[in-house]
């Protein structure tokens, strides 16, 4: 990486746009700040560093995060990081998709939750129908 | 609704003029003499970096934490007394 210093401000601004860093005018009083918050993004991690694969790459860094649970080796080979995202574009890409939606908002599964419902509906309709067939209703005393 | 102190009430409540940057809201004594160190001797000029940093105060926070010794809640008092003044006047 070269060093942020000798960078005109156009090319920190391009710099800031990449990282996706809302920015002013890269001017005398403001220039030190931006090195400073590029050089935290750029330790914080690598994301969309080549302009031409800058939104694919943006998905893959907030889907790995996702996904850190079912592809733990994932985290082992951070060198070959670019290679396998090239080997696997399509299925890194579905696959973050469907966990995501499924996942989304729901601790138990709705179908559970169905299940659970009949059976309570259909015990209080037993109880129910067992306390009719006992006495002939008279009320209550 | 966050509780805003009387500076920052006297503030925000008239244009600022020639008002030296220790009337800014989280900004003392302390604070005060360390920015006009710095060049920043009228709240104007504050004003001027604010708007610089396109009004966005988390980013006048970072900067003012960076320039000066100010902790977070006189950073963000300053930016919010920016941002309102901002919002009423400019």
């Amino acid at each position: 990486m070269a060093s942020l210093d000798n960078k005109s401000p156009q090319e920190i601004s391009d710099l800031l746009d990449e990282y996706g860093i809302k920015h002013g005018p890269v001017v005398g009083t403001t220039r030190n700040l931006y090195v400073k918050k590029l050089k935290e993004a750029m330790a914080k991690g690598k994301k969309a560093k080549p302009s031409s694969d800058k939104t694919y790459y943006r998905e893959e860094g907030k889907h790995r995060i996702l996904t850190c649970c079912f592809r733990p080796y994932m985290y082992d080979t951070p060198s070959t990081y670019s290679s396998n995202s090239y080997a696997k574009p399509t299925p890194m890409k579905s696959e973050p998709e469907k966990p995501k939606a499924q996942k989304s908002s729901r601790l138990i599964p709705l179908w559970l939750q169905f299940v659970f419902f009949l059976a309570l509906a259909a015990f209080l309709y037993l109880v129910f129908s067992n306390m009719e067939t006992n006495e002939p209703i008279q009320g209550i005393v | 609704m966050s509780t805003t102190s009387q500076k920052h009430r006297n503030f925000v409540s008239e244009p600022m003029a020639d008002k030296p940057v220790t009337a800014l809201a989280g900004i003392g004594d302390r604070l005060g003499h360390s920015l006009m160190e710095q060049g920043y001797d009228k709240a104007y000029v504050v004003l001027g970096q604010f708007l610089l940093l396109r009004k966005d105060t988390e980013l006048f926070c970072y900067w003012l934490k960076d320039v000066t010794a100010a902790n977070s809640m006189q950073a963000d008092d300053c930016a919010q007394c920016l941002k309102e003044w901002c919002d009423a006047f400019l």
